[in-house]
């Protein structure tokens, strides 16, 4: 038996550019072009309209990210594992997800589900929430570090003009 | 005046005078700098530098990136290194990689005869050409200069790769299509208060998921390696690549000319004064009409790269050069005595 072709969404995060990714989509990866990893992009991280009282509870987040897998690829690097995390703050849960080791040119972030569903209905499934969301995606956090300016390593050992 | 040709039809011998003129330099002991310091090392040692730059105003500025003076820095630079070139060889004019002719830059520019091939997956030092760290007396062209060995990358400007030159391609989406390139070499984006300029020079340098995402960056990280860190000119086809960023530059100046009867070059530059529509801030220091370029500024007081003192020990001294403004290299034909255009 042979595993269904994957369905792709495509992105790319750019100086000016849209910073709210839509991941309430009919697609099983989500391919993510990140301009300048760690300069200008620190992260991305979920967001949605959705709260507790919704469906959108920690533990399910939990379960969210750990449905998630992905990778960067990265010229410095090659392909590693991209970190999925959940942080769970006193505002509540917040699920991020890294941009790659500092670049100065660019990472690719291929996310997808480790289920083959599609993103949208991965996110029913496990939230199953009261409501349908007005939103669910990917918001860029901006990178506030001026990290080209302090020549810092970064992983790996590669300089990567950080 | 000098043509800048495409890699992927350039003559044999035009090809070989960019292979020796480079290896060249890369052997050139450059004068004033340490010792095993070759004048292809400083321009590589330079590219790192450019991204922190203490400006007489007291500000750390990237002159040569992220902003709209990435174009004639770039510019700037690749032909100060052409001028190096051309001590080395009379007549060498960097070619360009001309990204849409994809099969072209594989059957030709990506060959052992020339940069060497491309690398698939982790980065790994190159398997073939010239560019190896150390090259085979058996495989040496007849051109090799005597007393070299390989293309051996300076210890202080590895990004941790090690002494050989590292490629790795990890899989992102490349060539951009004609048809993608052809659009950005039209682009005109009109949003009231912002020259257009800005929008193109945005899709040169990052890309635009719309008018086309393969463009410098990805190029850079198809690359992978060491093309892929702030060492990037490291690997020679960082020439290439820029080469070809210039050339679509010159070719929107060259559409804006023409779409704008009685205008000149300096009319396609937004005034000094004018905000980012992405930031709404003036352009930095370096990036605006009549700012001196660093590290091109006559020798004046108050700028200073803010890197280790090994790295600032190994740049080139242009203290003794005429200073260079953003407007000065608008016209490639008019930007020094020569001159030079793309085939």
């Amino acid at each position: 038996m042979s595993a269904a072709a994957p369905v792709i969404q495509t992105a790319l995060l750019y100086k000016g550019g849209p910073m709210l990714l839509d991941l309430y989509l009919a697609a099983t990866e989500y391919h993510i072009t990140v301009t300048g990893p760690r300069m200008l992009f620190e992260r991305l991280q979920l967001a949605t309209t959705l709260s507790a009282f919704d469906g959108y509870t920690a533990p399910r987040l939990h379960a969210f990210a750990d449905a998630l897998e992905g990778t960067i690829h990265c010229g410095l690097v090659g392909i590693v594992a991209a970190e999925i995390a959940v942080d769970t703050m006193r505002a509540g849960g917040v699920l991020t997800i890294s941009a790659g080791p500092p670049n100065m040119y660019q990472s690719l972030l291929v996310l997808r589900t480790r289920t083959g569903e599609t993103f949208r209905n991965l996110f029913l499934r496990i939230f199953q929430p009261a409501v349908a969301p007005a939103f669910v995606g990917l918001q860029a956090v901006p990178a506030e570090a001026h990290l080209e300016h302090t020549h810092s390593g970064t992983p790996g050992g590669h300089h990567g003009h950080s | 005046m000098d043509i800048r040709e495409n890699a992927a039809t350039i003559s044999d011998a035009g090809r070989d005078r960019y292979l020796e003129a480079v290896i060249r330099l890369k052997h050139r002991q450059a004068a004033g700098a340490p010792a095993g310091v070759s004048v292809y090392d400083q321009f590589v040692a330079l590219h790192s530098a450019v991204f922190a730059v203490q400006s007489p105003a007291g500000d750390v500025v990237n002159f040569g990136h992220w902003n709209i003076g990435f174009c004639p820095w770039h510019r700037q630079y690749l032909r100060a290194f052409e001028k190096a070139l051309q001590t080395e060889v009379a007549g060498t004019t960097i070619p360009y990689w001309d990204w849409a002719d994809h099969v072209g830059a594989v059957n030709r520019l990506f060959t052992p005869a020339f940069v060497g091939s491309l690398t698939a997956g982790q980065p790994a030092p190159l398997a073939n050409g010239v560019f190896r760290r150390s090259v085979p007396a058996a495989e040496r062209p007849s051109w090799w200069p005597a007393g070299a060995t390989g293309f051996r990358i300076h210890a202080r400007l590895q990004d941790g790769f090690g002494a050989a030159l590292q490629r790795g391609s990890a899989g992102v989406a490349w060539p951009p299509t004609g048809a993608q390139l052809s659009q950005l070499e039209r682009l005109t984006i009109a949003q009231q208060g912002a020259h257009p300029l800005w929008f193109f020079w945005m899709v040169l340098e990052q890309g635009h998921p719309q008018i086309a995402a393969a463009t410098h960056n990805q190029g850079h990280n198809f690359l992978g390696g060491h093309m892929s860190g702030g060492n990037s000119p490291n690997d020679p086809v960082f020439w290439m690549h820029h080469a070809n960023v210039d050339r679509l530059w010159a070719k929107w100046q060259e559409g804006q000319l023409a779409a704008h009867a009685g205008s000149t070059h300096r009319d396609h530059w937004p005034d000094p004064g004018e905000l980012s529509p992405f930031d709404g801030r003036t352009a930095p220091q370096g990036h605006r009409l009549d700012d001196d370029m660093w590290p091109w500024v006559g020798g004046a007081a108050g700028y200073a790269a803010d890197v280790p003192a090994a790295i600032r020990a190994m740049l080139p001294d242009f203290a003794g050069a005429p200073a260079v403004k953003v407007r000065d290299v608008l016209d490639t034909t008019a930007m020094d005595a020569t001159g030079y255009r793309y085939s």
